[in-house]
């Protein structure tokens, strides 16, 4: 087992800059995720610690050792792929054997180890089947039982399943949170999915345009996000942003949106008197913190119904707003008014986030 | 916005490996190995070239004694003027030329809409394929008196269609094989989205599928090309006079009254290799591109 | 009138059966989805409809008339697939191009016509920049939206979506859903939409077909598929995390769960007689939905069980709990506020109004009366 801890790496392919001056360290055991968008560079950072890329400029530690020039065969890593990449010729028994068998490994340690890994992957029963005839949940734990056999230090895990259909793809990430759970092994996994990210990481770096944007611990890092990148990037549906303008009415705040008028609470009151970026502001406000109905009620405003989306246990609601601006909410008892309906809109006062428009920066951390 | 979360604790070490001074000498040893191989590979191919390129300069005395690479008595010209005056090397050039061009491009023109239609629906289920593959195999030999019996009924012996029609017979299979792969990689879905917005099957097959194998094309076109410049067996057979003569059965002509006139035949031979030397070299792009490609494919 | 209907369309592939009687029709002008698992049957469908495929029997009609037999080129469709199948050798502008220049078509529109509503396209999905780019220099995400502007860019009778967004980023894929159903809505034109996705299927359907292995299980609105499914597949499908089912038995005014430890929960009045009418002595599934899970102290007198916390996973504003019960497992959504401790000893409390019956062998839900397992 070991720690994993980048510090000020930077990547180049040529001139583009695909990694940007990235530091974090991922604890020893932790569950690691690095979360983007396509095209953030979290693959680019990922094949930096398995040592399939060059590393720019930068430190990469694994514990207290610098392993930037180490090949990747040394580093003790293992990566489980986007694909499995299992290979189709062969059993569950030799595939998860190869990697031992490369490093000439005596063949009564390689069948220990091999029974050990699938006793503990569920697999022993399908030792002797030819991949091809697999499960989708079966084949994802051949690959991590490859992936494990060595007793790695650290597992390297690359979308292993964005290519898995919906329903399938929720029941894989639990049991990849169980099995890795059970291993405890220090597990670096990449995603662009948030809800996989927030569902199993123990804590999140999120990416993108290759730089780090904020790391935390999922819960944290939705309620209190550093950016408007972060704040938009987790939850689903995303924040609502709206442009407002800040004054102080007899010492405390007050903003003002086109569509209605905004005394926040006492903290958050608290920073955004402090904040010394101008007068604009952008309100962010998450769709579930967006009550909707149909009598008035303190802080509540007009808006207009654009369209529902029933989506089983919940339902969007798209709402247009007297200055013109478009918010989701989200409610979790069926909503019944129709389109076009007139309703009255108010949000959570504990959970609204300000941001500079400029900086993108959330006020807070300003 | 790079949030630096912690301080490394102690020294960083750096990894044990080999040294740098042992790596690089390898990397030089490995290097030189392959280009020693690639050199004797290069020697084995052009030899036999440079040795009928000074031939061709020998006087012919001294191409019927030595077998010396340079020449020893002098370089002299004759055979060349010879070569072109006594023997007409030209008109068997554009024989052949001809002949090549036009039975490649019947081949093509026979093989693409035959490997499409078995490739996308299936046309002639498993046997087919088997058969066309099957008659390539076969040695041509076999054939030669049919085929010689056939020609003559419709009249064709010594002519250049006659040579044209049997070449494109005997290469098409081959066409098809190479082409096949090429097909298969297209993804069906660019044609049912032609299909469904109203684009007949042919036409569908030439604007949308050919142009994505055109590596493909270009493969099977150059090989047709070499296949039908270089076959002798019928062009030796369908063929007795200068008027259709290709130019391998021209080079084999060079038979003067003391026997065969080596310096001639090197420098008409010599002749021959330029124009498809040139014609593969325009297209050694798409070819190695084309043959590659389809490797990679399977 | 562009009503698509499908009536007892059967295809086989040699032994494998991919649609089996197949029946369902999709108003003009809405947006239908067919909603399935992976090898359900959905691409067969749209290619049965779209003419690439022969059916082996049933019938197709659009807008009345009869086009089983009709080839894909005069069926008047446009369709989209999952792997864009961008014409590589065209530019992005004669990619969009290409569908209105048909021999078929090209009659209905002048070039400036074409033009133009190339052009239009292009703005609707934002790909205006790219227009004399090819395919191998567009991200992902681009060449998905061409993909979709090559369909949109016609006006047919009907257009075949399927699964057209599958390989976007999450986040992009949610934002194309909600622009997808905007442009189909404009331009008013029947939309026939498959998906594996079923949260995908619920926010964009206004019909909503069940496909599980050629069979179609349900069709209803979003709404009746998620609150009256018609058979524990339905039901266990349609919501995600799927839908908890706990065998029992019926006893006298409860039931008796017959996993693990005995255990009974019971039932209102209401239910009870209801219940009895159709299932009297016959196994039962009951079905809970993870929303309708809360969480207690174990010697809280309102639990039906008592478990403990296997998995705990924080999405934001919910939080999925895994919970063991004996040998047995129970997913739950409850709000991150309230959601319990990794490892804790909890009490599980249902919302028995909720709850679903079904016959535990043929999967068939019990209508134990309309008002009883409903939301209502």
């Amino acid at each position: 087992m070991a720690s994993v801890a980048l510090r000020n790496v930077w990547k180049y392919y040529g001139h583009v800059e695909a990694v940007i001056d990235n530091s974090w360290k991922c604890e020893d055991r932790e569950f690691f995720s690095i979360l983007g968008p396509s095209g953030c560079g979290k693959s680019s950072t990922l094949r930096m610690v398995a040592g399939l890329e060059e590393i720019s400029k930068g430190d990469l530690f694994f514990d207290s050792r610098r392993v930037n020039d180490l090949h990747p065969r040394d580093r003790n890593v293992a990566m489980v792929f986007e694909n499995w990449a299992l290979y189709p010729t062969m059993n569950v028994y030799d595939n998860i054997a190869h990697p031992l068998r490369v490093r000439r490994i005596p063949a009564r340690e390689i069948d220990q180890k091999v029974r050990e890994a699938a006793e503990f992957l569920g697999l022993t029963e399908i030792l002797k089947h030819n991949v091809k005839r697999l499960s989708g949940g079966e084949m994802q734990r051949v690959s991590i039982g490859r992936a494990i056999v060595r007793d790695p230090a650290v597992l390297l895990m690359d979308e292993p399943i964005s290519h898995l259909d919906a329903s399938l793809r929720s029941r894989m990430r639990d049991e990849l949170k169980t099995q890795i759970s059970k291993l405890g092994v220090t597990t670096l996994y990449i995603t662009h999915d948030q809800v996989e990210a927030m569902a199993m990481a123990d804590r999140i770096a999120v990416m993108n345009e290759g730089r780090v944007q904020q790391i935390g611990k999922p819960l944290d890092i939705y309620s209190h996000p550093r950016n408007i990148f972060v704040a938009g990037f987790i939850g689903e549906p995303s924040m609502n942003f709206i442009n407002c303008e800040y004054s102080s009415e007899g010492g405390s705040a007050v903003l003002k949106c086109p569509s209605f008028t905004i005394a926040p609470e006492e903290s958050c009151g608290k920073s955004i008197s402090r904040y010394k970026g101008g007068r604009s502001l952008k309100l962010g406000v998450r769709p579930e913190d967006v009550k909707v109905g149909t009598k008035e009620g303190p802080g509540s405003f007009r808006a207009v119904v654009d369209f529902v989306e029933p989506q089983g246990d919940r339902t969007i609601v798209s709402l247009r707003l007297a200055g013109g601006e478009t918010i989701l909410a989200q409610s979790l008892d069926r909503f019944r008014q129709p389109a076009g309906a007139n309703v009255q809109v108010a949000f959570d006062q504990r959970h609204l986030h300000f941001f500079n428009p400029e900086t993108g920066v959330n006020v807070h951390y300003a | 916005m790079a949030t630096h979360e912690f301080a490394v604790s102690g020294e960083p070490t750096l990894a044990q490996e080999e040294s740098p001074g042992s790596e690089g000498a390898l990397r030089l040893l490995k290097r030189t190995g392959r280009i020693f191989v690639i050199v004797l590979f290069l020697i084995f191919i052009l030899l036999p070239v440079a040795f009928i390129c000074t031939t061709s300069l020998k006087i012919p005395l001294e191409i019927r004694i030595s077998g010396a690479l340079l020449p020893q008595g002098g370089v002299v010209w004759e055979n060349w003027v010879k070569a072109f005056s006594e023997v007409p090397v030209l008109r068997y050039l554009f024989n052949s030329s001809l002949i090549a061009f036009v039975s490649a491009m019947l081949v093509l023109f026979i093989a693409v809409p035959v490997t499409y239609s078995i490739v996308r629906f299936r046309t002639g289920g498993f046997l087919l394929p088997s058969w066309i593959l099957g008659t390539y195999v076969m040695p041509p030999i076999v054939v030669s008196i049919p085929i010689f019996t056939m020609v003559k009924m419709v009249g064709l012996t010594n002519t250049l269609p006659g040579l044209i029609i049997v070449h494109t017979m005997l290469n098409l299979p081959i066409a098809v094989w190479l082409m096949d792969s090429y097909f298969r990689a297209v993804p069906k879905e660019l044609e049912f989205a032609a299909w469904t917005d109203g684009y007949s099957k042919v036409r569908t097959l030439v604007r949308v599928v050919v142009p994505l194998i055109k590596p493909g094309v270009m493969v099977a076109g150059i090989i047709n090309l070499i296949l039908s410049w270089n076959e002798f067996l019928f062009a030796l057979i369908l063929t007795y006079s200068a008027k259709s003569n290709t130019f391998p059965i021209g080079i084999s002509n060079f038979v003067g009254e003391h026997g065969l006139q080596f310096g001639q035949m090197s420098a008409a031979a010599l002749a021959g290799i330029i124009p498809i030397y040139i014609m593969v070299f325009f297209f050694a792009r798409n070819l190695v591109e084309g043959l590659t490609r389809g490797g990679l494919r399977g | 009138m562009a009503t698509l209907e499908l009536k007892n369309v059967s295809k086989k592939f040699g032994a494998v059966t991919a649609m089996n009687k197949v029946s369902f029709s999709a108003d003009e002008g809405g947006f239908f989805v067919l909603l399935g698992a992976p090898g359900a049957g959905k691409t067969t469908t749209i290619n049965t409809i779209c003419g690439i495929e022969e059916v082996d029997e049933g019938k197709i009609t659009l807008g009345g008339e009869d086009i089983t037999h009709e080839l894909p080129q005069t069926r008047d469709m446009a369709i989209a697939f999952e792997n864009y199948a961008l014409y590589p050798h065209l530019t992005v502008f004669q990619n969009l191009l290409f569908p209105l220049e048909s021999p078929l078509r090209a009659k209905e529109m002048s070039k400036n016509e074409r033009a133009k509503r190339v052009k239009e396209i292009a703005d609707l999905l934002s790909i205006s920049e790219l227009l004399h780019r090819y395919p191998r220099e567009l991200s992902g995400g681009q060449k998905q939206r061409v993909s979709l502007g090559r369909t949109l860019v016609r006006r047919p009778k009907l257009y075949l979506l399927d699964e057209p967004i599958a390989h976007l980023d999450a986040k992009l894929r949610h934002r194309m859903r909600s622009e997808l159903k905007k442009i189909q809505k404009e331009f008013g034109i029947t939309a026939i939409y498959a998906t594996p996705d079923q949260l995908e299927a619920l926010s964009m359907a206004d019909t909503l077909a069940i496909l599980n292995k050629g069979v179609i299980e349900q069709v209803g609105t979003p709404d009746d598929i998620y609150y009256h499914p018609v058979n524990s597949y339905v039901a266990g499908f349609i919501s995600d995390p799927p839908m908890n089912f706990m065998p029992a038995l019926l006893g006298n005014g409860g039931l008796d769960l017959t996993w693990g430890e005995p255990c009974r929960i019971p039932l209102g009045a209401g239910d009870h007689r209801a219940l009895e009418q159709k299932a009297a002595g016959q196994p039962v599934k009951v079905g809970v939905r993870p929303v309708d899970i809360s969480f207690v102290s174990p010697s809280d007198p309102r639990a039906q069980m008592k478990g403990k916390v296997a998995m705990l996973d924080t999405l934001g504003q919910t939080s999925i709990v895994m919970v063991e019960i004996g040998p047995n497992r129970m997913m739950a959504k409850v709000d991150s506020d309230h959601r319990p401790e990794h490892g804790e000893a909890v009490g599980i409390c249902i919302k028995m109004e909720r709850v679903l019956y079904f016959e535990a062998a043929s999967g068939l839900r019990i209508h134990g009366g309309e008002s009883v397992g409903t939301a209502e």
